[in-house]
Protein backbone atom coordinates (compact mmCIF):
# COMPACT_ATOMS: atom_id res chain seq x y z
CA UNK A 1 0.00 0.00 0.00
CA UNK A 2 1.17 3.48 -0.57
CA UNK A 3 1.83 5.82 1.58
CA UNK A 4 -0.87 8.20 0.46
CA UNK A 5 -3.19 5.61 0.93
CA UNK A 6 -1.90 4.82 4.35
CA UNK A 7 -2.80 8.21 5.25
CA UNK A 8 -6.10 8.42 3.57
CA UNK A 9 -6.83 5.64 5.24
CA UNK A 10 -5.83 6.82 9.08
CA UNK A 11 -8.33 9.87 7.97
CA UNK A 12 -10.98 7.79 7.21
CA UNK A 13 -10.93 5.80 10.49
CA UNK A 14 -10.44 9.63 12.05
CA UNK A 15 -13.41 10.56 10.03
CA UNK A 16 -15.75 7.88 10.97
CA UNK A 17 -15.18 7.89 14.62
CA UNK A 18 -15.80 11.52 14.44
CA UNK A 19 -18.75 11.35 12.46
CA UNK A 20 -21.20 9.96 15.06
CA UNK A 21 -23.01 8.29 12.73
CA UNK A 22 -24.60 4.82 14.04
CA UNK A 23 -22.76 1.80 13.76
CA UNK A 24 -25.03 0.49 10.69
CA UNK A 25 -24.85 3.84 8.77
CA UNK A 26 -21.31 3.63 8.72
CA UNK A 27 -20.84 -0.50 8.10
CA UNK A 28 -23.28 0.63 5.51
CA UNK A 29 -20.95 3.13 3.69
CA UNK A 30 -18.20 1.29 4.00
CA UNK A 31 -20.28 -1.64 1.86
CA UNK A 32 -20.77 0.93 -0.44
CA UNK A 33 -16.93 2.18 -0.50
CA UNK A 34 -16.09 -1.16 -1.16
CA UNK A 35 -18.37 -1.90 -3.91
CA UNK A 36 -17.23 1.66 -5.86
CA UNK A 37 -13.80 0.63 -5.64
CA UNK A 38 -14.48 -3.08 -7.35
CA UNK A 39 -16.60 -1.35 -10.13
CA UNK A 40 -13.65 0.12 -11.32
CA UNK A 41 -11.55 -1.47 -13.88
CA UNK A 42 -9.15 -3.60 -12.70
CA UNK A 43 -6.24 -2.11 -13.15
CA UNK A 44 -7.16 0.27 -11.12
CA UNK A 45 -8.81 -1.31 -8.21
CA UNK A 46 -7.12 -0.76 -4.58
CA UNK A 47 -6.89 -3.92 -3.66
CA UNK A 48 -5.43 -2.67 -0.28
CA UNK A 49 -8.04 -0.10 0.72
CA UNK A 50 -10.71 -2.63 0.01
CA UNK A 51 -9.19 -4.82 2.68
CA UNK A 52 -8.57 -1.77 5.16
CA UNK A 53 -12.30 -1.07 4.46
CA UNK A 54 -13.20 -4.85 5.39
CA UNK A 55 -11.02 -4.82 8.74
CA UNK A 56 -12.56 -1.83 9.53
CA UNK A 57 -16.34 -3.00 9.26
CA UNK A 58 -15.10 -5.97 10.83
CA UNK A 59 -14.14 -4.21 13.69
CA UNK A 60 -16.99 -1.72 13.31
CA UNK A 61 -19.44 -5.14 13.88
CA UNK A 62 -17.20 -6.67 16.99
CA UNK A 63 -16.95 -9.89 15.08
CA UNK A 64 -20.57 -10.59 14.16
CA UNK A 65 -21.70 -10.72 10.54
CA UNK A 66 -23.78 -7.94 8.43
CA UNK A 67 -25.82 -10.68 8.02
CA UNK A 68 -27.84 -12.61 10.41
CA UNK A 69 -27.58 -16.36 10.12
CA UNK A 70 -31.04 -16.55 9.51
CA UNK A 71 -31.12 -14.12 6.78
CA UNK A 72 -28.31 -15.88 5.35
CA UNK A 73 -29.41 -19.67 5.98
CA UNK A 74 -32.95 -17.99 3.97
CA UNK A 75 -30.88 -16.64 1.02
CA UNK A 76 -29.03 -19.59 0.55
CA UNK A 77 -32.39 -21.72 -0.02
CA UNK A 78 -33.64 -19.33 -2.02
CA UNK A 79 -30.93 -19.78 -4.27
CA UNK A 80 -30.94 -23.34 -3.98
CA UNK A 81 -34.74 -23.53 -5.07
CA UNK A 82 -34.62 -21.36 -8.08
CA UNK A 83 -31.97 -22.98 -9.16
CA UNK A 84 -33.77 -26.82 -8.49
CA UNK A 85 -36.98 -25.33 -10.36
CA UNK A 86 -34.70 -23.76 -13.48
CA UNK A 87 -32.75 -27.39 -13.87
CA UNK A 88 -36.19 -29.13 -13.42
CA UNK A 89 -37.93 -26.68 -16.27
CA UNK A 90 -34.85 -27.27 -18.19
CA UNK A 91 -35.11 -31.07 -18.22
CA UNK A 92 -38.61 -31.46 -18.46
CA UNK A 93 -38.65 -29.00 -21.48
CA UNK A 94 -36.04 -30.99 -23.67
CA UNK A 95 -37.79 -34.63 -22.80
CA UNK A 96 -40.75 -33.06 -23.91
CA UNK A 97 -39.49 -31.10 -27.68
CA UNK A 98 -37.46 -35.03 -27.82
CA UNK A 99 -40.91 -36.50 -27.15
CA UNK A 100 -42.95 -34.51 -29.65
CA UNK A 101 -40.04 -34.94 -32.36
CA UNK A 102 -39.49 -38.06 -32.20
CA UNK A 103 -43.07 -38.91 -32.48
CA UNK A 104 -43.68 -36.75 -35.46
CA UNK A 105 -40.84 -38.72 -36.88
CA UNK A 106 -42.55 -42.13 -36.14
CA UNK A 107 -46.17 -40.47 -37.50
CA UNK A 108 -44.71 -39.01 -41.36
CA UNK A 109 -42.70 -42.88 -41.65
CA UNK A 110 -46.04 -44.57 -40.97
CA UNK A 111 -47.54 -42.30 -43.46
CA UNK A 112 -44.89 -42.58 -45.94
CA UNK A 113 -44.80 -46.45 -45.76
CA UNK A 114 -48.30 -47.01 -46.17
CA UNK A 115 -48.57 -44.93 -49.28
CA UNK A 116 -45.48 -46.78 -51.08
CA UNK A 117 -47.44 -49.91 -49.90
CA UNK A 118 -50.41 -48.59 -51.51
CA UNK A 119 -48.39 -47.77 -54.49
CA UNK A 120 -46.59 -50.95 -55.10
CA UNK A 121 -42.87 -50.06 -53.41
CA UNK A 122 -40.92 -52.75 -51.03
CA UNK A 123 -39.27 -49.93 -49.88
CA UNK A 124 -40.23 -46.59 -48.07
CA UNK A 125 -37.29 -45.27 -49.39
CA UNK A 126 -37.75 -46.44 -52.87
CA UNK A 127 -40.71 -44.34 -52.87
CA UNK A 128 -39.15 -41.36 -51.32
CA UNK A 129 -36.53 -41.15 -53.93
CA UNK A 130 -38.92 -41.67 -56.85
CA UNK A 131 -41.01 -39.05 -55.57
CA UNK A 132 -38.26 -36.56 -55.19
CA UNK A 133 -36.99 -37.64 -59.00
CA UNK A 134 -40.17 -36.53 -60.39
CA UNK A 135 -40.10 -33.40 -58.58
CA UNK A 136 -37.41 -32.31 -59.70
CA UNK A 137 -36.48 -31.02 -63.40
CA UNK A 138 -34.23 -32.84 -65.97
CA UNK A 139 -33.89 -35.78 -66.97
CA UNK A 140 -35.17 -39.25 -65.20
CA UNK A 141 -32.92 -41.73 -64.33
CA UNK A 142 -33.24 -44.56 -66.20
CA UNK A 143 -34.31 -47.81 -64.98
CA UNK A 144 -34.49 -50.07 -68.11
CA UNK A 145 -31.20 -51.68 -69.39
CA UNK A 146 -29.94 -54.95 -69.30
CA UNK A 147 -28.57 -56.60 -65.71
CA UNK A 148 -25.73 -58.78 -65.64
CA UNK A 149 -26.64 -61.12 -62.63
CA UNK A 150 -23.50 -63.30 -61.03
CA UNK A 151 -22.85 -64.39 -57.59
CA UNK A 152 -23.04 -61.55 -55.48
CA UNK A 153 -22.94 -59.26 -57.84
CA UNK A 154 -24.57 -57.20 -60.49
CA UNK A 155 -24.56 -54.60 -63.06
CA UNK A 156 -26.83 -52.82 -65.24
CA UNK A 157 -25.80 -51.81 -68.57
CA UNK A 158 -27.73 -49.27 -70.91
CA UNK A 159 -27.47 -50.91 -74.17
CA UNK A 160 -26.34 -54.95 -75.19
CA UNK A 161 -23.13 -53.47 -77.11
CA UNK A 162 -21.74 -51.81 -73.90
CA UNK A 163 -22.46 -55.41 -71.93
CA UNK A 164 -20.50 -57.33 -74.39
CA UNK A 165 -17.72 -54.86 -74.47
CA UNK A 166 -17.33 -54.66 -70.78
CA UNK A 167 -18.04 -57.89 -69.27
CA UNK A 168 -16.40 -59.64 -72.67
CA UNK A 169 -18.41 -62.88 -72.76
CA UNK A 170 -17.32 -65.51 -74.90
CA UNK A 171 -21.18 -66.92 -75.94
CA UNK A 172 -23.26 -65.69 -78.61
CA UNK A 173 -27.09 -63.92 -77.93
CA UNK A 174 -29.70 -63.35 -80.27
CA UNK A 175 -29.50 -60.21 -82.59
CA UNK A 176 -33.30 -60.75 -83.21
CA UNK A 177 -36.04 -61.00 -81.12
CA UNK A 178 -39.59 -61.12 -81.38
CA UNK A 179 -41.54 -57.84 -81.64
CA UNK A 180 -41.78 -55.71 -78.25
CA UNK A 181 -39.22 -58.86 -76.60
CA UNK A 182 -36.19 -57.28 -74.52
CA UNK A 183 -33.78 -59.16 -72.79
CA UNK A 184 -33.78 -58.07 -69.67
CA UNK A 185 -30.97 -59.89 -67.35
CA UNK A 186 -28.44 -62.40 -67.67
CA UNK A 187 -27.87 -64.50 -64.74
CA UNK A 188 -24.24 -66.19 -64.75
CA UNK A 189 -24.02 -69.42 -62.70
CA UNK A 190 -20.50 -70.86 -62.16
CA UNK A 191 -20.57 -74.35 -61.82
CA UNK A 192 -17.39 -74.98 -61.25
CA UNK A 193 -14.92 -73.42 -58.36
CA UNK A 194 -12.31 -71.98 -61.17
CA UNK A 195 -15.42 -70.45 -63.54
CA UNK A 196 -14.28 -72.46 -66.42
CA UNK A 197 -17.57 -74.35 -66.51
CA UNK A 198 -20.62 -71.78 -65.95
CA UNK A 199 -24.06 -71.49 -66.68
CA UNK A 200 -26.26 -68.97 -68.24
CA UNK A 201 -29.56 -68.33 -68.07
CA UNK A 202 -31.00 -65.26 -70.17
CA UNK A 203 -34.35 -63.66 -69.22
CA UNK A 204 -36.56 -62.21 -71.94
CA UNK A 205 -39.37 -59.87 -71.11
CA UNK A 206 -42.14 -61.83 -72.54
CA UNK A 207 -41.53 -65.00 -70.39
CA UNK A 208 -42.50 -67.87 -73.07
CA UNK A 209 -38.99 -67.16 -75.25
CA UNK A 210 -36.34 -69.44 -72.77
CA UNK A 211 -32.80 -68.69 -73.74
CA UNK A 212 -30.22 -71.05 -71.94
CA UNK A 213 -26.54 -71.08 -72.63
CA UNK A 214 -24.04 -73.79 -70.85
CA UNK A 215 -20.23 -74.49 -71.46
CA UNK A 216 -21.24 -78.39 -70.76
CA UNK A 217 -23.32 -80.35 -72.58
CA UNK A 218 -26.77 -80.81 -71.13
CA UNK A 219 -28.42 -82.32 -73.85
CA UNK A 220 -28.01 -85.36 -76.24
CA UNK A 221 -29.82 -83.76 -78.92
CA UNK A 222 -29.03 -86.70 -81.46
CA UNK A 223 -30.66 -89.23 -79.76
CA UNK A 224 -34.12 -87.92 -79.79
CA UNK A 225 -36.79 -89.01 -81.89
CA UNK A 226 -38.46 -86.74 -83.71
CA UNK A 227 -36.64 -84.03 -83.83
CA UNK A 228 -36.55 -81.30 -86.56
CA UNK A 229 -33.09 -80.30 -87.73
CA UNK A 230 -32.48 -76.83 -88.63
CA UNK A 231 -29.51 -75.68 -90.07
CA UNK A 232 -27.77 -72.05 -88.74
CA UNK A 233 -25.00 -69.89 -90.26
CA UNK A 234 -23.02 -71.39 -87.37
CA UNK A 235 -24.56 -74.33 -86.30
CA UNK A 236 -27.21 -77.36 -86.52
CA UNK A 237 -30.41 -77.19 -84.13
CA UNK A 238 -32.32 -79.81 -83.00
CA UNK A 239 -35.69 -78.98 -82.35
CA UNK A 240 -38.55 -80.66 -80.81
CA UNK A 241 -41.96 -80.30 -80.22
CA UNK A 242 -42.82 -80.68 -76.91
CA UNK A 243 -46.98 -81.65 -75.53
CA UNK A 244 -47.79 -78.30 -74.31
CA UNK A 245 -47.12 -76.92 -77.96
CA UNK A 246 -43.76 -75.09 -77.06
CA UNK A 247 -40.35 -75.43 -78.80
CA UNK A 248 -37.46 -76.44 -77.65
CA UNK A 249 -34.14 -75.68 -79.81
CA UNK A 250 -30.55 -77.07 -78.78
CA UNK A 251 -27.40 -76.35 -80.78
CA UNK A 252 -23.98 -76.93 -79.84
CA UNK A 253 -20.68 -74.11 -81.24
CA UNK A 254 -17.73 -73.08 -79.97
CA UNK A 255 -17.61 -74.92 -76.89
CA UNK A 256 -21.34 -73.76 -75.62
CA UNK A 257 -24.32 -75.50 -75.73
CA UNK A 258 -27.37 -73.03 -76.76
CA UNK A 259 -31.10 -74.05 -75.77
CA UNK A 260 -33.84 -71.96 -76.54
CA UNK A 261 -37.70 -72.20 -75.99
CA UNK A 262 -40.46 -70.52 -77.61
CA UNK A 263 -44.23 -70.81 -78.56
CA UNK A 264 -43.99 -69.92 -82.49
CA UNK A 265 -41.46 -72.07 -84.20
CA UNK A 266 -41.11 -69.44 -86.84
CA UNK A 267 -40.27 -66.85 -84.51
CA UNK A 268 -37.61 -69.34 -82.73
CA UNK A 269 -36.27 -70.04 -86.27
CA UNK A 270 -35.05 -66.29 -86.85
CA UNK A 271 -34.31 -65.96 -83.38
CA UNK A 272 -31.70 -68.60 -83.77
CA UNK A 273 -30.77 -67.88 -87.53
CA UNK A 274 -29.52 -64.59 -85.36
CA UNK A 275 -26.97 -65.65 -83.19
CA UNK A 276 -23.88 -63.97 -82.80
CA UNK A 277 -20.98 -62.45 -80.98
CA UNK B 1 -41.74 -65.30 -30.52
CA UNK B 2 -44.70 -66.16 -32.76
CA UNK B 3 -42.60 -66.53 -35.95
CA UNK B 4 -40.02 -68.85 -34.52
CA UNK B 5 -42.85 -71.18 -33.20
CA UNK B 6 -44.46 -71.05 -36.98
CA UNK B 7 -41.19 -71.47 -38.75
CA UNK B 8 -40.41 -74.34 -36.36
CA UNK B 9 -43.45 -76.27 -36.71
CA UNK B 10 -44.02 -75.78 -40.60
CA UNK B 11 -40.39 -77.03 -41.06
CA UNK B 12 -40.88 -80.85 -38.36
CA UNK B 13 -44.55 -81.13 -40.72
CA UNK B 14 -42.47 -80.63 -44.11
CA UNK B 15 -39.10 -82.55 -42.36
CA UNK B 16 -40.07 -86.28 -43.49
CA UNK B 17 -40.49 -85.50 -47.09
CA UNK B 18 -37.00 -83.85 -46.97
CA UNK B 19 -33.53 -85.97 -47.62
CA UNK B 20 -30.42 -83.52 -48.25
CA UNK B 21 -27.66 -84.42 -50.10
CA UNK B 22 -24.31 -82.25 -50.47
CA UNK B 23 -22.87 -82.47 -53.81
CA UNK B 24 -19.24 -83.20 -54.43
CA UNK B 25 -17.75 -80.35 -56.23
CA UNK B 26 -20.34 -77.48 -55.50
CA UNK B 27 -24.26 -76.43 -54.13
CA UNK B 28 -26.58 -78.05 -51.56
CA UNK B 29 -29.08 -80.22 -52.66
CA UNK B 30 -32.82 -80.73 -51.10
CA UNK B 31 -34.81 -82.72 -52.72
CA UNK B 32 -38.65 -82.77 -52.76
CA UNK B 33 -41.04 -85.63 -54.48
CA UNK B 34 -39.31 -85.45 -57.96
CA UNK B 35 -37.64 -82.58 -57.89
CA UNK B 36 -34.08 -81.17 -56.69
CA UNK B 37 -33.80 -77.82 -55.57
CA UNK B 38 -30.10 -77.19 -55.97
CA UNK B 39 -28.58 -73.51 -54.13
CA UNK B 40 -24.60 -72.26 -54.10
CA UNK B 41 -22.03 -74.10 -52.00
CA UNK B 42 -21.48 -70.35 -50.44
CA UNK B 43 -25.26 -69.78 -49.68
CA UNK B 44 -26.07 -66.90 -47.11
CA UNK B 45 -29.18 -69.03 -46.01
CA UNK B 46 -29.05 -71.22 -43.27
CA UNK B 47 -30.10 -74.85 -43.93
CA UNK B 48 -33.54 -74.22 -42.09
CA UNK B 49 -33.62 -71.21 -44.15
CA UNK B 50 -33.12 -73.03 -47.35
CA UNK B 51 -35.88 -75.97 -46.42
CA UNK B 52 -38.20 -73.29 -46.72
CA UNK B 53 -37.20 -71.73 -50.11
CA UNK B 54 -37.13 -74.99 -51.12
CA UNK B 55 -40.92 -76.00 -49.98
CA UNK B 56 -41.86 -72.57 -51.36
CA UNK B 57 -40.40 -72.81 -55.08
CA UNK B 58 -41.62 -76.23 -55.44
CA UNK B 59 -45.13 -75.59 -54.46
CA UNK B 60 -47.63 -73.86 -56.57
CA UNK B 61 -48.29 -70.85 -53.71
CA UNK B 62 -47.28 -67.86 -55.99
CA UNK B 63 -47.84 -65.21 -53.40
CA UNK B 64 -44.57 -64.14 -51.84
CA UNK B 65 -44.28 -64.73 -47.73
CA UNK B 66 -44.39 -61.85 -45.82
CA UNK B 67 -45.16 -61.30 -42.17
CA UNK B 68 -44.18 -57.40 -42.32
CA UNK B 69 -42.62 -56.36 -38.87
CA UNK B 70 -42.70 -53.02 -38.09
CA UNK B 71 -39.14 -52.18 -39.18
CA UNK B 72 -39.54 -53.85 -42.32
CA UNK B 73 -42.80 -51.73 -42.83
CA UNK B 74 -41.18 -48.50 -42.04
CA UNK B 75 -37.67 -49.32 -43.58
CA UNK B 76 -38.66 -52.17 -46.32
CA UNK B 77 -37.08 -55.54 -46.71
CA UNK B 78 -33.08 -56.25 -45.71
CA UNK B 79 -33.07 -58.71 -48.54
CA UNK B 80 -30.45 -61.30 -49.71
CA UNK B 81 -30.70 -62.60 -53.07
CA UNK B 82 -29.27 -65.67 -54.62
CA UNK B 83 -29.92 -68.08 -57.51
CA UNK B 84 -31.88 -71.38 -57.17
CA UNK B 85 -32.17 -73.49 -59.33
CA UNK B 86 -34.72 -76.20 -59.51
CA UNK B 87 -34.68 -79.65 -61.82
CA UNK B 88 -38.26 -81.57 -61.93
CA UNK B 89 -37.99 -84.50 -63.29
CA UNK B 90 -40.04 -86.74 -66.07
CA UNK B 91 -42.22 -83.36 -66.77
CA UNK B 92 -42.46 -84.28 -70.65
CA UNK B 93 -42.90 -87.66 -71.91
CA UNK B 94 -40.17 -87.43 -74.79
CA UNK B 95 -36.72 -86.46 -74.64
CA UNK B 96 -35.36 -84.31 -72.77
CA UNK B 97 -37.93 -85.12 -69.93
CA UNK B 98 -37.11 -83.21 -67.24
CA UNK B 99 -36.83 -79.52 -66.88
CA UNK B 100 -34.49 -77.18 -65.27
CA UNK B 101 -35.74 -74.11 -64.09
CA UNK B 102 -33.46 -71.44 -62.29
CA UNK B 103 -34.99 -68.69 -60.01
CA UNK B 104 -33.78 -65.29 -58.62
CA UNK B 105 -34.81 -65.42 -54.84
CA UNK B 106 -35.28 -62.88 -52.18
CA UNK B 107 -35.34 -63.17 -48.69
CA UNK B 108 -35.80 -60.60 -45.75
CA UNK B 109 -33.54 -61.84 -42.59
CA UNK B 110 -36.38 -59.41 -40.41
CA UNK B 111 -38.98 -61.39 -41.54
CA UNK B 112 -40.36 -64.23 -43.35
CA UNK B 113 -40.31 -62.30 -46.80
CA UNK B 114 -39.72 -64.60 -49.67
CA UNK B 115 -40.11 -64.30 -53.19
CA UNK B 116 -39.14 -66.12 -56.46
CA UNK B 117 -38.54 -65.02 -59.51
CA UNK B 118 -38.24 -67.10 -63.07
CA UNK B 119 -35.17 -66.14 -64.98
CA UNK B 120 -35.21 -69.14 -67.54
CA UNK B 121 -36.01 -72.47 -68.14
CA UNK B 122 -34.37 -75.01 -70.31
CA UNK B 123 -35.27 -79.23 -70.59
CA UNK B 124 -32.23 -81.35 -69.92
CA UNK B 125 -31.83 -85.00 -70.18
CA UNK B 126 -30.53 -86.29 -67.07
CA UNK B 127 -33.19 -89.28 -66.57
CA UNK B 128 -33.49 -92.32 -69.03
Amino acid sequence: MKKDDLKQNAKLKALLRNQNLPKDEVIELLCDMIENEVCKPESQIDYDLISELYLLIDELSEGQPIVSEDNMQRNLENIKKQGAVKKRRKRCSWIRTFAVVAASFVIMFSGISIMARVHGYASSWDFILESLQELMPGEKLEGDGITVIKPYASTTYATMEVLMKSENFDFLLPAVLPEGVAIETITVMYVSNDHSTYEVAVKCSDMNLKIYISTHNLNTPETWTNAILYQTDLMLFYIQKASDGTYFAVGQYGGFEYSFTYNDYNELTKIISSLKA
Amino acid sequence: MKKIIFISAFLMIFSMCFSVSAMESDGIVINIENANVIFDANSQWTFQEQQVIAQKITSEENEPFATYGLTCTLFGHKYTLETVQVITHNVYGEEPKCLKEVYNVSTCSRCDYIEEELLSTVRISCCP
